[in-house]
């Protein structure tokens, strides 16, 4: 079984300290990723990022677990939507080879939760999203777990797939600290066979990212206050 | 004139309340840049035309037509793999400016694919700000601290977006015109399976969102607070809040980041904060 983990980098607003390495869901996809490898021998895990050389450092944790570590970076996908990320993925993922693609449910940062199912897409494979719990099945199909509102449903599928893990996702162990890992391999899109002009267009849909001014949260003397304000909310 | 479409997700054979308000936006919308609305329901069997019913419902809600496509398949609740292909035969048929879901777990596992097939603009529950004819799209990014903006003018491609608000009240007299499509076979390679014991116990609505930066709280505390109807999110961790959810900041600093993006704050070290919040919530709902 081949198994493929995109991973990224967090990045922090404008004029804040860096963030953590990765978001919430991002590790709760890698976590999930070492235990579908470890829970069916002879499969293979390989770690997906596309960025700059920053994003390094988010393949650390998946290389120092012995995961074989890629990314993919071209100016062109410099502040480009999710649509070119996405076939960027899409077509490493074919040159790299895959039986399943799991990658966080959504990012912290922007929160769209779109990569997974449009990088399901540009596939042409079913993509299963929000997986709170996820298992192999012993016929070789995938058994995932998701919340819906206040409940919860079971589906499978068989490979090739993808599946977007959720935060709180707590299939696998937690990670260990980065060690040492096997050097990144650097891919650009000649390499996946992808052309600047495909993808560069895209940049005129991602929107502008502005800071406007904020109000200050209203600062309570205490819960018994805040419980009080609760109540006259509903 | 431009197609706005909005997929009228039922929930117990209606129209869901999500999928309602999602039509009120698209009204708005489509009044001010003069477009017509196109409600896709897809559906099992052909619904009723009775006074109460789903096709009656999206018309008095903004619907100026409903697209109807109905296949066995699509009994089923919302995934991409059961109703994404009815939802693109749709586009296929009235390509849309704006297409809008509501973001519901169905709705935001098929909008952001339904995006990708289409090459649209995404975004995930903006507030939609309407001057003239022009809308913007904006939404929260970095955790609230910045917002990106979207304005559809600006772009030669559809938009997809999801959709969280309260539904308003009917706003139309007139019968909603019914346009009947063929559904594309339903053959989901994603099968559901029972929930049999260990499945997860439900969970109450989220009525308020706890922002507590990268402090930590214990898990049986945050499964107690969870239970309440409080989601702790700690920095990392995607988050949003339900329109009828409140968000609070806890914190020792009063200048900590997370103050920024709340409406109330609290002093303290969050997990103190947090154990005497469970008790209050708990008190409050006994």
């Amino acid at each position: 079984m081949k198994i493929i983990v995109l991973l990224r980098r967090l990045i922090g607003p404008p004029g804040r300290p860096e963030p953590g390495l990765l978001g919430a869901c991002e590790a709760a996809a890698l976590r999930a990723a070492v235990r579908l490898q470890a829970a069916c021998p002879g499969s293979s895990l390989t770690a997906l990022a596309v960025g700059p050389p920053r994003d390094d450092a988010a393949l650390a944790p998946a290389a120092a677990l012995g995961a074989r570590t890629v990314r993919l970076w071209n100016l062109a996908l410099e502040g480009a939507d999710y649509d070119a990320y996405a076939r960027a993925i899409a077509a490493t993922c074919r040159l790299l080879k895959y039986d399943l693609v799991l990658c966080g449910e959504r990012s912290a940062e922007e929160g769209l939760g779109v990569i997974g199912p449009a990088t399901a897409e540009h596939l042409g494979i079913p993509h299963l999203s929000a997986a709170c719990d996820i298992a192999w099945q012993p016929s070789g199909r995938l058994r995932v777990e998701r919340g819906e509102g206040t409940a919860a449903r079971r589906l499978e599928a068989a490979p090739p797939l993808l599946v977007t893990v959720a935060a709180s996702c707590a299939v696998g162990e937690r990670l260990a600290p980065a060690g040492a890992g096997g050097p990144v391999e650097l891919f650009d899109l000649d390499k996946i066979g992808l052309l600047p002009e495909e993808l560069r267009h895209r940049q005129r849909f991602e929107g502008t990212v502005i800071a406007p001014p904020r109000p200050r949260a209203e600062i309570l003397p205490d819960v018994a206050t805040l419980a009080q304000k609760l109540r006259e909310s509903r | 004139m431009a197609n706005v479409l909005v997929y009228a997700e039922l929930a117990e054979g209606r129209p869901s309340t999500l999928a309602l308000a999602a039509l009120g936006e698209a009204r708005r919308i489509a009044s001010a840049i003069g477009a017509t609305v196109y409600a896709v329901l897809a559906c099992a069997e052909l619904p009723r035309y009775g006074d109460d019913d789903a096709i009656a419902l999206l018309g008095r809600h903004g619907a100026d037509k409903v697209i109807l496509l109905t296949a066995p398949g699509l009994g089923r609740p919302t995934l991409f793999a059961t109703h994404g292909p009815a939802v693109v035969a749709a586009c296929e048929q009235l390509p849309p400016a704006l297409l809008l879901f509501p973001s519901s777990v169905g709705g935001s596992d098929v909008a952001p694919r339904v995006a990708a097939r289409l090459g649209a603009a995404f975004a995930a529950r903006p507030r939609i700000d309407i001057s003239g004819d022009n809308v913007v799209l904006s939404r929260p990014v970095h955790g609230g601290v910045c917002e990106r903006r979207l304005a559809i003018e600006d772009i030669e491609r559809p938009v997809v977006l999801t959709y969280d608000g309260p539904a308003g009240e009917p706003c139309c007299d007139g019968d909603a015109e019914v346009v009947v499509l063929t559904a594309p076979p339903v053959q989901p390679a994603i099968h559901e399976l029972p929930l049999e014991g260990g499945a997860q116990a439900p969970v109450p609505p989220v009525r308020v969102v706890l922002l507590i930066g990268r402090a930590a709280i214990p898990d049986p505390l945050e499964r107690r607070l969870r239970a309440l109807g409080a989601r702790v999110v700690v920095d990392g961790v995607p988050w949003e809040a339900p329109h009828s959810a409140v968000v609070v900041a806890v914190q020792t600093d009063p200048e900590h980041p997370v103050f920024q993006q709340a409406r109330f704050g609290l002093l303290g070290e969050p997990a103190d904060v947090m154990e005497r919040l469970a008790g209050a919530l708990a008190d409050a709902a006994a």
